[in-house]
């Protein structure tokens, strides 16, 4: 039951269970109103309005007590809510903090960012303004029927029974309108895409005189678009005519029993009159319900996806006390390392290295090889499938993964940056750093000269994803923010073409300064990096083909001395 | 507390929030003009003042202490740092009470302000090519604040109507593009109006803001000139010989109504003496209605025109359906009556029962007969919506398929699509079922018994009246929520995405989202918990059980005192407890209308985007193998006032190379965008062989032009027709021998069904991969004018000397202009063409350019990198 699940997220069990009872108090007392009906409505129509004053007094006092008793659910409900509200966000950040990055696809990415954006709200809104009317709804129905059984039996049992069959037909119909609902976003949604693509070869189908719809993919697939459109009513029809109908005959069906009841003599007219009157009060939360339906359709989105953070897998800690980096041991060291995005295609099948204490370590190879998967892996972005990344002589998994981050620079492929001023971005690299070493860093990454060109300097914003800065000056924000943090073990991943010749050679000093100190791993795809490694290892198929020293593997003339004449080639290539 | 009267007394039962507005300071602008700055500590807390925005102030009525008045009065250059804010008033004769407090304000007097139910400027989106503004000196504060708001760009026409001498020393506003006119007040209410000439208005936006009769003139002229409703706003600032708000027109500038002739409107005396001809001739000439059908702001309304009549009709349908299906309760009405005067043994009980079944099935039939016409109706109606948006797409510049609009595109063809799908297929039907079943009920609980139907209605007034105090209570709230929501939007955005840099550098942002998603929650809670009280209210005002409880005390004593027949409780038993909370509902229905309809504007508002001209004759070019082009005096810039390119004159050879150089910025990819024809030239013309551009067909123009640039667009195709795109019927012999032209067919070999695969989530290609097919897609079009952008050379480090080595295979043989980004890749073109802010500076061999000083040799010299290699 999506009740208990959405409440279930609430940490305050006292207050859930307070919830849950006041709501049963509350239907009850709806419940009796409603049966408070039969004996008013029946002196009101037999002895005229004297005779029902005392219970119409009932009534009155019934009503009352509904309210008292709604408020109170209504601030349990509340409490709850506002729980949920300040507490859910930040649990949904813990987890994101502690997930492999493998974890997200593109839609589990947005369906995170909803989730940290609008869940607090929209469950707090939801136990608040859904749940209580929804479940007393729910409880209030069965109850009129059990105190049915006590005035006229028959009549109760076709109202207990009413009551499943009208919730399957609710049922029944919210799935059929879902259903309806989902194959027409397929359809539109694979139409959509052909459109897309249309525009973007516009060029090429308008060459080829193809741009119309007759006759071409788009055309067939805006047919078939048409087509599934058509086969809707199947699910719309009953979507959205059987729950009325089922609701009428079920009043019908009750309305005749108690005219039954009547005319077997068994009840005055009057009271007839009342039951039937009754029996309309019975059918009204239902219609309720139909109602709310979408809402809580929308309420199931919200909780799938807070439960898909929530229950997605985390980065545990192995040991029971995390370790502490040893001195001694070499910077990087992997043994045997597997590892693969989806089972049975392994990235890396098995991959050893070791990166000495203050060397650079290139890794090179051809596109797809699993180079910067192999980064991911060391920043545990990833786990391992099998074999292990030694950090400073353990395990990364046997790291408080704050602890391993803090020991690691990096400079990666995708730099991001915040909506923030450069400083701030900078400044993230250590966040304690004086002013004077910020300003080192990011002249040593070659960041002054942009700073300088900025009209706000230092403050300028970056925009959202540094959008406000081009390609290479990202780079160097993100090169700042390394050299400012100056991690024992570097990992860079060089973009492509993102500084120029002059630049880099800076930005390339600047980063071997430390050299000794520090080791470096890079994907490397500049020959002048290569070169400059201690060590290549050269990845090929996720195994590693070759490693040794740039010139020893070049003088070997195996695969890496292949690649590097393709290289040289391509660098002195000239059109025409 | 002063007596405010009626208007009053409603705006603080609707929760009107009043904030104390103390003099700092007044100016004297001129002699009948002063400004008067305000210090307004409780002003800014509210909803942000927007240009234009305007107060209701309470002022005190000069011969009746004790009461006192209301009028607008709008807001000018807020500072919420300060918490002041300024007011212009014109001191006018005669004087009222605002114009006569303002006249003797002095520093330290207090004046109450209220902002319910008050509005602003707001620029409407798309934004227009125009704007046009109407009023006189006591609507000049909100249009000098609007004239401050507007773009630099746009052109706006001020018409201003003098009323006293010195109305225009009053100080307007500059703005670049802004032509203002005053004119004298005649008496002829009409005379504003007849100054807005005759011509082409369309996507203009009005701001009417005048003397109420004028107003009307100038609304009714506009109506005539085509200005759809929405994009004429009109609001009366004054009323000429009466006071502004006494009398019917108790609030400020009430809407003018829109329809009928004006003239013969009795509100306006002075209009009598004016002749009477004038209107007619006037709307005739305007062309009337059918002059909006270019309007943008329209577009909507013409993609959903031939929808409109079937719409209404399925209304229609559906208000009968609704009856229909509310008949059983009234034969359970009558079942009812029939109990109680005859008992059970009454007889036609067992027919009712079958009438009511009968009705039930009759009701399901029809209803479900719509649904299904409806379904009909929308898949049609997609299906060919769709097919206007792919043949569009046909026929706009290649140049206006950006990135943003392929986003408008997906938009239009998705979610658009959908919306408007859910509008005839659930939301019109929803909205009048919602509506009508309610309405028929109240109507017929009226027709039973007045007095008890008018006891009903008060929940539902009583609802109206919390809730609007609700929405009142919080709209400073309110408009604090749509700042978060952006805020914590952005930023959940970004620290999702920037997830490896949160890890790596632990504190920083994350710990700040952090606390930025705290500090969102405890102004969520500090919002709604004072509310939750009285939305619980709220809530339990609409309860079915108090209606009934309402209908039963009310009632009963009615049975009692004979005014009602006890039978008559009947159907308000039945009927009368729901139907409150039925109407409320309907609300939620036109929400869903609004969407769709806003997304029928968007789908609509694709369609007509400018298009590329076709020739209506094209012209052949002549049987020729290589092409030579020719720019002879091309200038063209993205805006009017920005060229990108100015006098550009160059020749493009057969079988030769031409590289563009030049500065970030220079114009090189505008060049060669120009060249497939991406815009048109704003100025001189592009030949191939001597005919321009403009005059070849799309398709002979793309078989001679091709290109291959940076970003590949691969379909979820097969291979094979991948390559063949631009030459279908190509056989796969064909195929294969450009794919090892340009070095691709190994990889396509290697894929699980070679040139049968298809392309997609199964099948990815690297870059360099994909960039080795699009070359093989050009090769296959053999066009024989190439452009070519060189980075697509270094797409993929990898395998950049495959993609090298398959786009020597593709220029050779060609008119080939190429983008350049590293010299040193096109030292051997035949010719080098040097840009620099938008003009040629250079042209000639490497070896000739690197000869000379110039622009040329800096830039080979500034990229001078000496290949670094081993040993
Ligand atoms: C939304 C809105 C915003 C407004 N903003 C401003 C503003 O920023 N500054 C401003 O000065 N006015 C503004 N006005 C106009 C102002 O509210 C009216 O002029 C109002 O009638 C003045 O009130 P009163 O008490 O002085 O005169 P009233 O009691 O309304 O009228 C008394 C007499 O004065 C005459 N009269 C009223 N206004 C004028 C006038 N403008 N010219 C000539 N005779 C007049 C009437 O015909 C009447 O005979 C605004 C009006 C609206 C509806």
């Amino acid at each position: 039951m999506m009740i208990f699940d959405v409440l279930r997220l609430a940490g305050d069990r006292a207050a859930v269970v307070r919830y849950l009872v006041l709501l049963v108090v509350s239907a009850a007392v709806r419940a009796g109103a409603v049966l408070t009906l039969v004996p008013l409505l029946g002196a009101l129509f037999s002895a005229g309005p004297g005779a029902a004053a005392g219970w119409i007094a009932l009534l009155a006092a019934l009503v009352a007590a509904g309210w008292a008793a709604d408020r109170a659910v209504a601030a349990a409900g509340f409490a709850i809510g506002f729980e949920l509200l300040s507490g859910m966000e930040a649990r949904v950040v813990d987890r994101l903090q502690r997930i492999p990055l493998g974890w997200f696809t593109a839609g589990r990415r947005a369906e995170a960012q909803r989730a940290l954006t609008s869940s607090g709200r929209e469950l707090c809104q939801g136990v608040a303004h859904l749940l209580t009317p929804v479940a007393g709804a729910l409880i209030t129905p069965p109850l009129i029927g059990a105190g049915l059984l006590l005035v006229a039996w028959p009549l109760g049992l076709v109202a207990l029974a009413a009551a499943p069959v009208l919730l399957g037909a609710m049922w029944a119909s919210g799935r059929c309108l879902r259903a309806a609902d989902d194959a027409y976003t397929a359809a539109s949604a694979e139409a959509g895409q052909r459109v897309i693509e249309l525009a973007q070869a516009q060029p090429a189908l308008r060459a080829a005189g193809r741009t119309g719809v007759r006759g071409t993919a788009v055309g067939r697939a805006l047919d078939r678009q048409r087509s599934a459109a058509l086969r809707l009513i199947g699910f719309s029809l009953p979507g959205q005519v059987l729950f009325g109908l089922a609701t009428q005959a079920a009043l019908l069906g009750l309305v005749a029993t108690a005219v039954v009841l009547g005319v077997t003599g068994e009840l005055g007219g009057a009271q007839v009159v009342a039951l039937v009157i009754v029996a309309v009060r019975f059918a009204e939360p239902f219609a309720t319900l139909a109602e709310l339906s979408p809402a809580m359709e929308a309420l199931r989105g919200t909780l799938t996806r807070v439960r898909s953070v929530l229950d997605a897998p985390v980065l545990g800690a192995d040991a029971p006390a995390p370790v502490v980096p040893d001195p001694g041991a070499p910077a990087l060291e992997l043994r045997d390392v597997r590892f693969g995005h989806e089972p049975g295609r392994d990235v890396l099948a098995g991959v050893s290295f070791t990166v000495e204490r203050g060397t650079t370590t290139a890794i090179v190879g051809p596109s797809g090889a699993g180079k910067s998967t192999l980064l991911a892996l060391v920043a545990r972005f990833h786990e391992a499938r099998e074999g292990s990344v030694l950090v400073a002589g353990h395990d990364v998994r046997r790291y408080d993964p704050a602890a391993l981050m803090g020991g690691l620079g990096i400079v990666f492929q995708d730099v991001y940056l915040f909506d923030a001023s450069l400083y701030d971005n900078v400044r993230l690299g250590d966040p304690d750093a004086p002013d004077e070493r910020v300003r080192e860093a990011a002249s040593a990454a070659r960041l002054d000269e942009v700073i300088e060109r900025l009209p706000d300097g230092w403050d300028t914003r970056v925009g959202e994803r540094g959008a406000a800065l081009s390609g290479g000056e990202r780079q160097r924000v993100s090169i700042a923010r390394a050299l400012l943090k100056d991690a024992p073990l570097l990992l860079l991943d060089e973009a492509t073409a993102a500084l120029d010749a002059a630049n880099e050679r800076a930005v390339v000093a600047a980063l071997e300064s430390a050299a000794g100190r520090r080791a470096t791993v890079v994907v490397a795809h500049r020959l002048s990096t290569i070169a400059r490694a201690d060590q290549v290892v050269f990845l090929e198929d996720g195994r590693v083909a070759e490693a040794g020293a740039p010139a020893e593997l070049l003088a070997r003339g195996g695969r890496f001395a292949a690649y590097w004449r393709q290289r040289e080639q391509a660098a002195a290539w000239t059109l025409a | 507390m002063a007596s405010r009267g009626y208007a009053g007394a409603m705006m603080k039962t609707f929760g009107a929030v009043e904030h104390t507005l103390t003099v700092a300071a007044v100016d004297d602008v001129t002699p009948h003009y002063r400004r008067i700055t305000f210090d307004a500590p409780t002003l800014f807390d509210g909803q942000p003042i927007e240009p234009a925005s305007w107060v209701r102030l309470w002022v005190p009525d000069p011969r009746r202490p004790g009461r006192e008045h209301q009028r607008g009065y709008t807001l000018l250059d807020p500072d919420p740092e300060t918490r002041r804010v300024s007011i212009e008033f014109l001191i006018h004769e005669p004087a009222g009470p605002a114009s006569a407090w303002a006249a003797q304000a002095g520093t330290g007097d207090t004046v109450q302000v209220t902002r319910w139910a008050s509005g602003h400027f707001a620029p409407p989106d798309p934004a227009p090519d125009g704007y046009l503004l109407v009023g006189d000196a006591a609507s000049l504060p909100g249009i000098n604040a609007i004239l401050a708001a507007l773009p630099d760009t746009a052109e706006v026409r001020v018409h201003l109507e003098r009323h006293q001498e010195h109305d225009t020393l009053i100080p307007v506003t500059p703005h670049p593009r802004a032509t203002v006119t005053w004119q004298p007040a005649t008496g002829d209410p009409a005379a504003l109006a007849d100054a807005i000439e005759e011509r082409d208005w369309s996507n203009w936006y009005a701001w009417v803001t005048a003397e109420s009769a004028a107003t009307k003139h100038v609304r009714a002229r506009l109506k005539d000139l085509g200005f759809p409703r929405g994009d004429a706003k009109a609001r009366a600032y004054w009323i000429r010989g009466q006071a502004m708000g006494t009398g019917r027109d108790h609030t400020p500038g009430e809407e003018t109504p829109t329809t009928g002739t004006t003239r013969n409107h009795p509100a306006t005396p002075t209009a009598a003496g004016a002749p009477a001809g004038a209107s007619a001739g006037r709307a005739g000439s305007g062309g009337s209605a059918a002059a909006s059908a270019g309007w943008r702001s329209r577009a909507g309304a013409r993609l959903l025109a031939p929808l409109r009549g079937r719409l209404l009709l399925a209304g229609a349908f559906q208000a009968v359906v609704s009856l229909v299906q509310l008949a059983p309760y009234l034969l359970l009405v009558e079942l009812c009556r029939r109990l109680l005067t005859a008992g059970p043994q009454a007889e036609g009980l067992a027919g009712l029962g079958v009438g009511a079944l009968a009705l039930m099935g009759g009701g399901a039939a029809l209803a479900g007969l719509l649904v299904a016409a409806m379904h009909v109706l929308d898949a049609r109606f997609g299906h060919r919506v769709r097919a206007d948006v792919v043949g569009k797409l046909a026929r706009l510049p290649l140049g206006w398929f950006t990135e943003r609009s392929s986003g408008r595109v997906k938009q239009a063809v998705q979610d658009d699509a959908e919306s408007v799908h859910y509008l005839v297929t659930h939301a019109v039907l929803d909205v009048v079922a919602a509506l009508v079943a309610p309405l028929a009920v109240l109507v017929y609980l009226f027709t039973v018994s007045p007095a008890l139907a008018a006891v009903l209605l008060a929940p539902l007034l009583a609802y109206l009246v919390m809730s609007a105090r609700m929405v009142q209570a919080s709209a400073a709230e309110l408009a604090g929520f749509t700042v978060w929501e952006r805020r914590v939007g952005a930023e959940a955005v970004s620290y999702v995405d920037g997830l490896t840099v949160v890890r790596a550098y632990d504190a920083g942002p994350a710990g700040g989202f952090r606390a930025l998603l705290g500090e969102r929650a405890r102004f969520l809670e500090r919002w709604q918990r004072p509310l939750v009280r009285r939305r619980t209210a709220v809530d339990l005002v609409t309860r079915p059980l108090t209606s009934l409880l309402l209908i039963v005390v009310a009632g009963a004593p009615m049975a009692a005192g004979g005014l009602l027949a006890t039978a008559d409780l009947l159907p308000f038993l039945l009927l009368g407890a729901t139907f409150g909370s039925q109407l409320l509902a309907a609300a939620f229905g036109l929400g869903s209308v609004r969407d769709a309809l806003a997304a029928a504007r968007r789908i609509g508002l694709l369609l007509v985007e400018p298009e590329l001209p076709e020739p209506r004759l094209p012209r052949p070019l002549p049987g020729a193998a290589g092409r030579t082009v020719r720019f002879e005096g091309v200038g063209f810039g993205y805006d009017a006032r920005r060229p990108v390119l100015s006098g550009v004159d160059l020749e493009f050879a057969p079988g030769t190379v031409t590289a563009l150089v030049g500065p970030s910025g220079a114009g090189k990819s505008t060049l060669a965008a120009l060249l497939a024809r991406f815009h048109d030239v704003d100025a001189g013309r592009i030949t191939v062989d001597g005919v321009d551009l403009r005059e070849l067909s799309q398709a002979e123009l793309h078989r001679t032009v091709g290109f291959v640039f940076q970003d590949v667009s691969l379909l979820r195709a097969s291979v094979h027709d991948n390559i063949a795109l631009a030459r279908p019927n190509a056989s796969r012999e064909e195929v294969e021998r450009v794919a090892r032209a340009a070095h691709v067919h190994d990889r396509i070999a290697r894929l699980p069904d070679g040139y049968d695969t298809v392309l997609g989530e199964r099948a990815r290609l690297s870059g360099g991969e994909a960039q080795r097919l699009t070359i093989a897609r050009a090769l296959l079009a053999d066009a024989p004018v190439l452009v070519l952008d060189e980075a697509t050379a270094f797409a993929d480090p990898e395998s950049e000397h495959l993609v090298q080595r398959a786009i020597s295979e593709l220029v050779a043989g060609r008119t080939v202009v190429v983008i350049a980004h590293r010299l040193h890749t096109i030292t051997g073109a035949d010719a080098i063409v040097v840009l620099d802010g938008g003009r040629v500076v250079q042209r000639g061999t490497h070896e000739t350019l690197l000869a000379a000083p110039g622009l040329y040799r800096d830039l080979w010299q500034a990229a001078a990198a000496p290949l670094e290699t081993l040993t």
